[in-house]
């Protein structure tokens, strides 16, 4: 008896009531047949402008302080290296040679394009791959240029080449005997953030050498034509006197910024994405539950590309960008 | 045909969508422009289902086919936020 009065009492407390009317923010209602509040189309426009709030902050935060959004990575030359010729061996191909003079050009790469804030083969100047190759006194007849950034680890590096024809072509000519690596870290269009540049070549000296002479390749970055003028030559010249010549393999320090892009974009896709799915869950068993029939679309479907979305992003996603 | 069925042929249609979504997903997972243009149509795709399945159903009003559509958006949104930075 005392618990029916007071069960009587309550529902007239209004104070008690609302103290706990945030649930129905999560829930359907029964009378009027609707989705939770949250599942609202209100609500959804409410998510889309914050998303594209967020992602605009993301953009425009480096441009005004730099360095401060980054990519962290553990990558290093030794494991590049291990894993390149692991993929040449793999299709009956020889192992490639480190070269110094090579991988010296690569760190003026690296160097000119954190310098010059470019992300490509030529700088905005007209500066070429082969232009850092032959500054730096390697000879070549064949010649190929990779590049990555963003990337975490050394065997993503690797495997993103591979799965782009271009790249590949490069990491599978046989052409190319030498190859050279940089793994810089800097401040890229306002990220702090890995460049790992990958230059194969072949020398003059190791074609005269060669046993069985090998047909001109036509798949080949590029193929050295006798004399051709060195553009931007004092430029190179400059970059590659800050570059020290360095004994390769050499191992390169992990990249920790301040906030890593990969771990904040990740963890904020899961969290809302989940609370999403917790709520179409919510109101899948609510619905079932209390007996609504709601007049809206499905809520298992919207339930089935949330998941299909967390899952691509939680096991397939990985960040990195290839050029 | 009963409503069971024509639901269990529309679901499976769905569900072809997204199986192939993860397909490419995986394919392209190192070509960031692709997975961009990959989200896109998938998003696309499945707000065109919600609204034909809908219209087949003979469910569909503006404020469904409206809910599918900002749904669709939403979830390309987070995949653009999460793959384009």
């Amino acid at each position: 008896m005392r618990n029916k009065g007071f069960i009587k009492n309550w529902r007239k407390n209004f104070k008690a009531i609302e103290k706990y009317q945030f649930i129905y923010h999560f829930l359907p209602h029964p009378e009027r047949k609707k989705r939770a509040p949250f599942l609202s189309h209100k609500a959804f426009i409410v998510y889309i402008i914050t998303i594209i709030a967020l992602s605009g902050i993301f953009r425009i935060l480096p441009k005004v302080v730099p360095g401060i959004l980054g990519y962290a990575s553990n990558i290093n030359v030794s494991d590049l290296l291990v894993y390149t010729n692991k993929k040449r061996n793999e299709s009956g191909l020889g192992n490639l040679v480190i070269n110094d003079q090579l991988s010296r050009a690569a760190a003026a790469k690296a160097k000119h394009m954190f310098e010059k804030d470019y992300w490509a083969h030529i700088s905005p100047g007209g500066v070429t791959p082969w232009d850092f190759i032959l500054g730096a006194g390697y000879d070549y007849v064949y010649a190929g240029e990779n590049l990555a950034r963003n990337f975490s680890n050394s065997k993503d590096v690797v495997e993103a080449w591979c799965k782009s024809p271009t790249h590949k072509e490069n990491l599978m000519s046989s052409n190319y005997d030498e190859i050279g690596f940089a793994v810089v870290n800097g401040v890229l269009d306002g990220y702090e953030t890995t460049l790992v540049v990958q230059m194969f070549g072949r020398t003059q000296g190791s074609v005269r050498a060669a046993a069985v002479p090998e047909a001109p390749a036509e798949d080949v970055e590029a193929v050295r034509v006798a004399g051709q003028p060195v553009e931007e030559k004092e430029e190179v010249e400059q970059v590659l006197e800050e570059v020290p010549v360095v004994s390769i393999p050499e191992r390169i320090t992990a990249n920790e910024p301040l906030i890593d892009i990969t771990t904040v974009s990740r963890s904020f896709f899961i969290a809302f994405g989940g609370f999403i799915m917790g709520l179409l869950v919510l109101d899948i068993w609510y619905s079932r539950k209390k007996g609504i029939k709601k007049f809206t679309g499905h809520t298992l479907a919207h339930l089935m590309l949330i998941t299909v979305a967390l899952v691509t992003v939680w096991f397939i996603l990985k960040p990195g960008d290839i050029f | 045909m009963d409503l069971d069925e024509k639901h269990l042929i529309e679901y499976s249609i769905l569900g072809t969508i997204l199986l192939l979504f993860i397909g490419f997903f995986w394919y392209f997972r190192f070509d960031k422009t692709a997975l961009l243009i990959v989200s896109g149509a998938g998003a696309l795709l499945y707000s065109i289902w919600g609204i034909i399945h809908h219209a087949v159903q003979e469910r569909l009003t503006r404020l469904i086919a409206l809910e599918y559509i900002l749904f669709g958006f939403l979830v390309f949104l987070l995949l653009f936020f999460v793959i384009g930075l």
